[in-house]
């Protein structure tokens, strides 16, 4: 059956369409199968972002499901509550695996990006490596401080006192500068 | 200090729930100075994850080895032997070479005192929960800022040894700024040379070497003053130095409230200089303000709001009136 799902993606089912559509409708696998084809391919059509524009928050979100604080200030001086949210024993292992997929989809968007967003550019050749190149180049200019807020930010890392909690996390956001703020 | 590592080693031995704030965070700080440690933390800000890998060792003789590098985007690496700092900038093929300009014993030094100080701009308490962070059991405390011109913390501690296993910053309205998260950490053990070893090597960069000139607050005389500040923040410290990069004049001013810091940067700069623009400038949960005043580019940088970076920049003036 798998193999005639492969066929109407294709275009080149052959015989009575409609029970063979309804056959694949009928069976959850095929239906993941083809939902799974068809995100594949919008990803390679660009049709959607590969990382949705809200995979960040959500995550961002997920990590705020650990222990959290509630706490009420309408006139700021409202008792603070704190209150536990279930405990998210895999949070880490979910992580990874988030990390794991984004970069899979972005490899994947960039590809697709150069194999279909550029005729014009011939896979493989020079002016596909020249390309990416340029590409790579674009992104390190953008992300290239032109104000040494950088080294200032180094600078004011040894005195940003509650990260002097953990010693050299203090300069945690120095070393993350440049890979996009 | 002394007292202060004892204290937070006495402390190891009192359950979390048990601790007040101040035992809570003098025990964090001794942790944070007695134990060698390895690990991967992620940086959540701005929409954005990136993740680290610190590792620290304490010496025989109480000197500190770190190394903190990030695993993903540019290969910047900071390698720490006790006082001095290298900092590694593969992406913009340049070094640092600075000697650190504060040791614990100076600041910050959280010691029972500041703690009364402290909660007159925070609310301080220790929760009464436990939480798994990096598969070890954490306590948490809450501190939360009494206006808008700080931020607040929620920290979770590692209630066997006291290290700081997870730290998100928060604004007035508790909305989160920035976390950091251990998703893995082994402590104890030894930690062989090779793992403090820089991934770049430092023939392979420009190297900038600093030099300074430690000036103590009361010996330092400026025609710079500092004409606003929110409440609670004193000077701590007055630098002032070449800068390694362009060889300029540069007075650095912190200021604290003795939890939050802010940086003044005062530079002198050449009619040759590149001028960033003025105003706001916001890299997640650090805000900075630039101006500039004659020849001089004020810089005031911090984990502060952003409000607060622009009232300490707009009030810098020179001269004593």
């Amino acid at each position: 059956m798998t193999e005639k799902l492969s066929e109407l993606i294709d275009g080149e089912l052959r015989g009575d369409l409609a029970t063979q559509l309804s056959q694949i409708v009928a069976d959850g696998a095929l239906r993941q199968t083809w939902s799974r084809y068809h995100r594949i391919g919008a990803v390679l059509r660009e049709e959607h972002s590969p990382l949705s524009a809200d995979f960040a928050a959500r995550f961002e979100a997920r990590l705020k499901d650990e222990p959290v604080i509630l706490c009420p200030q309408r006139d700021g001086n409202a008792a603070i509550v704190v209150v536990k949210a279930s405990p998210d024993e895999s949070v880490g292992v979910r992580l990874w695996q988030n990390l794991a997929l984004a970069a899979s989809l972005a490899a994947i968007a960039l590809l697709s990006w150069h194999q279909f967003g550029n005729p014009a550019v011939k896979r493989g050749g020079p002016d596909y490596v020249a390309q990416l190149q340029q590409s790579s180049q674009k992104v390190q200019q953008r992300a290239r401080p032109a104000d040494d807020l950088d080294i200032y930010l180094f600078e004011h890392g040894q005195y940003a006192s509650v990260s002097d909690l953990n010693g050299l996390m203090a300069y945690t956001k120095f070393v993350s500068y440049g890979n996009g703020d | 200090m002394l007292a202060g590592l004892l204290g937070g080693s006495l402390l190891l031995s009192v359950p979390a729930f048990a601790l007040t704030p101040g035992d809570w965070l003098m025990r964090t700080h001794a942790a944070s100075k007695q134990l060698n440690y390895r690990g991967t933390y992620v940086y959540s800000h701005n929409g954005r994850v990136e993740s680290m890998r610190i590792i620290r060792k304490i010496e025989d003789g109480g000197g500190v080895r770190e190394r903190l590098y990030s695993l993903n985007g540019a290969k910047r690496e900071i390698i720490r032997d006790n006082g001095k700092i290298w900092c590694y900038l593969p992406d913009r093929k340049i070094g640092v070479h600075e000697y650190l300009q504060v040791s614990s014993r100076q600041f910050p030094n959280i010691v029972p005192q500041d703690i009364a100080s402290l909660k007159r701009y925070y609310r301080l308490r220790v929760g009464k929960q436990v939480s798994r962070i990096a598969n070890r059991s954490a306590s948490q405390l809450v501190i939360l800022p009494r206006d808008r011109f700080r931020y607040g913390f929620d920290l979770w501690a590692d209630q066997d040894t006291g290290l700081l296993l997870r730290a998100s910053l928060v604004d007035f309205s508790t909305r989160l700024l920035d976390q950091y998260l251990f998703v893995s950490l082994t402590i104890g053990g030894d930690i062989p040379d090779r793992e403090l070893q820089p991934m770049t090597a430092r023939k392979d960069l420009k190297w900038y070497i600093g030099t300074s000139e430690n000036m103590s607050q009361s010996a330092a005389a400026s025609d710079w003053k500092v004409g606003m500040l929110p409440p609670g923040f004193t000077l701590r410290q007055r630098i002032q130095r070449i800068t390694p990069l362009r060889q300029a004049r540069l007075e650095h001013l912190i200021y604290s409230d003795g939890l939050s810091a802010t940086s003044v940067f005062i530079e002198d700069i050449s009619p040759d200089d590149t001028r960033p623009l003025s105003g706001p400038k916001s890299m997640g949960a650090v805000n900075a303000y630039i101006r500039y005043v004659g020849n001089a580019r004020i810089t005031v940088i911090g984990e502060v709001p952003e409000r607060t970076v622009e009232m300490i920049a707009k009030s810098v003036r020179f001269g004593t009136s």
